[in-house]
């Protein structure tokens, strides 16, 4: 007998045996839903992922890179500047001096033109007694012993003489005419420079016979037929009496409209002058009303430094400790003015600040002390980056481009650190906290993506977040009530027979594009309400009054007429009186509204009936005609379906047992369906809630359409509001794809996913909390 | 009250006199025929329970014993396009009067189902639950009910210690029996078993017919039963039904061992059925 093969099974009849085919499709059926299982984890897990990705570069510091040292000429340079090719920096010597040098680089295709100068256009009888550099636009600015003032400004353009792909940067000096500032003829110090459009404001101190007074005097250059006239003083203005002390510091903003004066006590002046022309003193603030020192109690510090960042709102003060506050221009209703108010405390500096650049792309702003370098965010007050460089700095400057940092030490060898920062104004704080913006008086939450680059965006998440909220609330205020009793309505007491109707319409409901329901809410349903609260409120409330009412007549009903009607037919009796009060809501509320809420109309000049100008006048709210109220009925419309169709199917599911035996008890159907099958189908009830909610939270286009999305941050009924989905829908197109807004609207979304993701995570935990306890047995 | 129903639910009788007093014909069932839409399942039914007896309807399934077993507190009410011709009485009074309020009929008949169904709450609070729609929640009342309920259903000793824990916790047996508690806590004055022990092993229907047979000094009782032994064990008197039509009535005793119709006694003699 040949041995058996391993494992062979004693013969099966054939009636007994799987056919393969069978088995086939067990094994595939069975992989496939597997398959499919894993992969939709994969992908929701892949989504959060690339989300993730998308977000993470916001909350990145600058990164730079290590440094590519350059020899310059070694010698005491004041200042220095580049273009934004970083290929010919100038350098600014003791005396005023320029010197450019030409940077080697692998890619030039020209000759290296070394170190050279380029002269100033400069009378010949115009001697130096003080100059002042301004590195962000790189003008240098010169005074002379005898008050006159000579504006220089460089600037370097691209020039590419050997032809095609050879090209060579060219600076250029373009020297101002020289204009007369001081009156008596003597040294002028400080001089400071400003021009926004065509006007132009010089400010210097000069050291009069009496005392050093401050001269400021406007430019202006008429623009004639023949082209641009002279550049000429326009108005001139001495500061004498009006000085405290002598000037420590000038400082005129970009927008040549005002001066500030700077004292060695620490204080500081504001000067403006106003439209008619006239130089008024608006305040005098103190920066740092503490000494740098505890135990040395005295006066007030004195400013060590003072300097705008990009926008020329916000002054930057440092003490000689190294510590710096940022104040700035802050519209104050009360006095119906601008005046500079504290805004910003930095983390302070590890030593005296040595240099100070300002970034031309953004808020950023780069100190330095000693070796130790800094770069700050005045906005939010981050540190996007610092590090100790292991040389003394003399010198500091940010890239025009914003794409390297410039260190000069003092032994000839210039420091160029390529940087990358793609996202400077993004950040925790950012989004997150409230923030002091320019011109705004305290520190706010605040949307508003657009802006040039020296006008602070605003992309606080924290509105959005309110707005979704808001919107969220007002749905459910709407929905939960409508959708929960009508489905105990439709389950526990509505005649089956009925009840094979009204489901699928609702269900059917639920399928309605929120597109239909956001247009009509849009354009039909908020003209509507808005003009008509009082009757809207009045229908609504009467609606569920009348029904109470109606019920309390029926219960008071002889036995005789209300045995008759069939059960599960009673509605009839609720539903015609219920219409028939909300019709009489409707033209009650116009009566309500002529009579209590008369308001003085300017237009048609006497009383008119009108909620919506009570609300403005009397509450003092806002009344917008996209508001919460609007968005309440029409997202109520899209969740209330939701809501119904699951919790509706998980009363129907509570066990009939249940229901007779609660039934045969004596109890009624109200009982019955309060007592027993509430509870017992709460897990599927609170699940129709979640994922109502959750439908709610990332509804967009009836948001979109419904809120006017405006960022509002109250909960006022009668305000729009901007939510996270409709914010990501209005401003995607605006978004510069990896830009800063880009990432950030992927933030938003991030944000709805977390908080989804964290409700229903919790939502499950209370809904198999809530099946276990009210399990029915098995 | 203007409702001659109501007020004999609730007169208070004499403790002496209920036990005299014994009605032959508490419950009528008069020319009775039911229907489910179109198809009837009660044909003519003529009978009389007598108060505080326990009377068994038995017969193979589909007869139509549950049907009628559900219609004396008028459980059927629930399902769409039911009819009924005929009349039921309970102590004179119909139980289809326009008067009644249904609510108070079920509040004086108690009702245990095939399948023992505790509410997902405590055990407290499924044997008053009788009193709480009734609007009824004074403690002293509810714990009196508690305790008096449990020791008629002979679980008081097994569950006293764990009134709060949830019904669910309990055996099979002891659900059934919690449930005939709760069915007699707000005091009926007929309790309807439909087939009780039909999901019960043999202990637990032993404690229950033992139970049946104390619960009848109080409560006039009707079971509906697949179990022959076990109607002749609890029953005072016996109905067979076959295909909705009431075949035989009468004495237990009489219809087990001398049945005067044929089919009656093939069924009981588990010929057929």
């Amino acid at each position: 007998m040949k041995p058996k093969p391993r494992r062979q099974q004693p013969p099966i009849a054939e009636r007994f045996r799987v056919s393969p085919a069978t088995l086939f499709a067990d094994r595939l059926m069975t992989g496939l839903i597997m398959v499919g299982g894993i992969s939709i984890i994969i992908a929701v897990f892949f989504i959060f992922v690339f989300i993730g990705f998308k977000v993470a570069p916001l909350f990145k510091g600058a990164e730079v890179g290590e440094a590519l040292v350059l020899e310059v000429p070694d010698k005491p340079f004041v200042g220095f500047g580049i273009d934004e090719w970083k290929e010919v920096p100038y350098f600014l010597d003791e005396d005023g001096g320029l010197v450019f040098v030409d940077l080697e680089s692998p890619d030039k295709h020209h000759e290296s033109r070394g170190v050279f100068t380029l002269p100033y256009d400069t009378p010949p009888d115009f001697e130096i007694a003080s100059f002042t550099h301004d590195a962000l636009r790189d003008r240098v600015i010169f005074a002379s012993i005898d008050g006159r003032v000579l504006v220089h400004e460089i600037h370097y353009e691209p020039t590419f003489p050997g032809g095609r792909g050879v090209r060579m940067i060219q600076p250029s000096i373009e020297s101002l005419p020289v204009i007369e500032l001081g009156e008596d003829g003597r040294p002028l110090d400080h001089v400071s420079y400003a021009r926004a459009q065509a006007r132009r404001l010089l400010a210097a101190v000069e050291e009069t016979e009496t005392g050093p007074v401050v001269r400021i005097a406007t430019l202006t250059q008429r623009r004639t037929p023949f082209g641009l006239g002279p550049l000429q003083i326009g108005q001139r203005y001495t500061l004498r009496e009006e000085l405290r002390d002598r000037p420590s510091d000038l400082l005129v903003p970009d927008a040549a409209d005002s001066v500030l004066v700077a004292y060695p006590s620490g204080q500081v002046d504001y000067f403006e002058i106003d439209a008619g022309g006239t130089l008024n003193h608006i305040q005098t603030f103190v920066p740092f009303p503490e000494p740098a020192d505890h135990d040395k109690p005295g006066s007030a510090t004195p400013i060590k430094r003072m300097e705008f960042v990009l926008g020329d709102q916000t002054v930057i003060f440092f003490d000689a400790a190294g510590r710096h506050v940022g104040w700035n221009l802050a519209y104050l209703e009360e006095e119906a003015r601008r005046r500079y108010i504290p805004s910003k405390e930095f983390r302070p500096l590890p030593g005296p600040p040595d240099t100070f650049s300002v970034s031309r792309r953004n808020k950023t702003f780069l100190t330095t002390a000693g070796d130790h370098a800094r770069l700050t965010l005045m906005t939010t007050e981050a540190v996007r980056w610092e590090a100790a460089l292991g040389f003394p700095v003399r010198q500091a400057l940010i890239a025009p481009r914003f794409n390297a940092l410039l260190f000069l030490d003092s032994t000839g060898n210039l420091h160029l650190k390529p940087m990358k920062d793609e996202h400077p104004i993004a950040g925790f704080r950012t989004y997150f906290t409230r923030i002091q913006y320019e011109g705004r008086p305290g520190r706010i939450y605040d949307w508003q993506s657009d802006g040039g680059a020296d006008f602070e965006r605003k992309l606080s998440m924290v509105p959005l977040i309110i707005g979704t909220l808001k919107g969220t609330v007002y749905a459910m205020f709407i929905a939960v009530p409508v959708a929960l009793l009508s489905a105990i309505y439709v389950s526990q007491f509505l005649r089956p027979s009925l009840k094979k109707v009204v489901k699928p319409t609702m269900e059917i409901m639920a399928s309605l594009p929120s597109v239909i329901l956001g247009f009509f809410a849009g354009m039909w349903l908020s003209p509507l309400i808005s003009n008509a609260v009082p009757s809207v409120m009045m229908s609504t409330f009467g609606v569920f009054l009348g029904a109470i009412l109606m019920g309390l007549v029926w219960s008071r009903l002889p036995n005789r007429i209300r045995l008759s009607v069939p059960s599960g037919m009673e509605f009839v009796f609720v539903f015609v009186p219920a219409m028939f009060v909300a019709w009489l809501g409707w033209h009650l509320g116009q009566v309500v509204e002529n009579w209590m809420f008369l308001q003085y109309d300017e237009l048609l000049e006497r009383e008119v009936g009108s909620f919506r100008m009570w609300v403005v006048n009397v509450l003092g709210w806002d009344f917008e005609t996209r508001n919460a109220l609007v968005v309440g009925f029409a997202m109520g419309f899209a969740v209330i379906p939701i809501i119904f169709t699951i919790s509706e199917d998980s009363m129907s599911n509570v066990p009939n047992a249940f229901r007779s035996g609660s039934l045969a008890l004596g109890a009624s159907r109200w009982q019955t369906a309060i007592r027993i099958v509430l509870p017992t189908a709460a897990a599927g009830i609170f699940s129709a809630l979640m994922i109502g909610f959750g439908r709610a939270i990332g509804e967009t286009m009836i948001m979109v359409m419904a809120t006017g999305n405006s960022v509002v941050q109250d909960f006022n009924p009668f305000t729009g509001m901007r939510t996270l989905s409709a914010n990501i829908a209005v401003e995607i197109s605006e978004a510069e794809q990896n830009g800063t807004l880009y990432r950030t609207l992927f933030l938003c979304a991030f944000i709805l996913f977390v908080f989804t993701f964290t409700l229903n995570t919790i939502a499950e935990i209370l809904r198999q909390w809530l099946r276990r306890r009210y399990r029915a047995v098995e | 009250m203007s409702n001659p129903f109501q007020q004999s639910l609730f007169k208070p009788k004499a403790a002496g006199a209920e036990a005299s007093s014994s009605q032959p014909d508490f419950i009528r069932i008069l020319d009775y025929n039911f229907y489910y839409g179109e198809a009837q399942v009660l044909f003519d039914l003529n009978l009389d329970i007598p108060h505080q007896e326990v009377t068994a309807f038995i017969g193979p399934s589909g007869c139509g014993k549950s049907t009628l077993l559900r219609n004396l507190n008028r459980m059927n009410d629930l399902i769409d396009g039911i009819r009924h011709e005929g009349d039921i009485t309970i102590d004179g009074h119909s139980i289809y009067d326009p008067y009644l309020e249904v609510i108070s009929l079920r509040k004086r008949i108690g009702m245990v189902f095939q399948k023992s169904n505790p509410f997902p709450k405590s055990i407290y609070e499924n044997i008053v639950y009788s009193l709480r729609v009734a609007g009824r929640s004074k403690k002293s009342e509810l714990d009196e009910t508690v305790e008096r309920s449990l020791k008629s259903a002979a679980l008081w000793e097994e569950v006293k210690d764990r009134l709060q824990e949830s019904a669910f916790g309990l055996s099979g047996g002891q659900m059934q029996r919690l449930c005939i508690a709760r069915a007699i806590a707000n005091r009926p004055e007929i309790l309807l078993m439909d087939e009780p022990c039909s999901a019960l092993d043999p202990i637990a229907t032993g404690k229950i017919e033992e139970l049946i047979h104390q619960l009848k000094e109080e409560f006039t009782i009707v079971i509906v039963t697949h179990n022959m032994q076990q109607a002749a064990r609890v029953s005072d008197r016996t109905a067979f039904f076959y295909l909705g039509k009431l075949i035989e009535y009468g004495e237990t005793e009489q219809v087990f061992m001398n049945p005067t119709n044929k089919q009656t006694e093939a069924y009981v003699s588990g010929r057929f059925g």
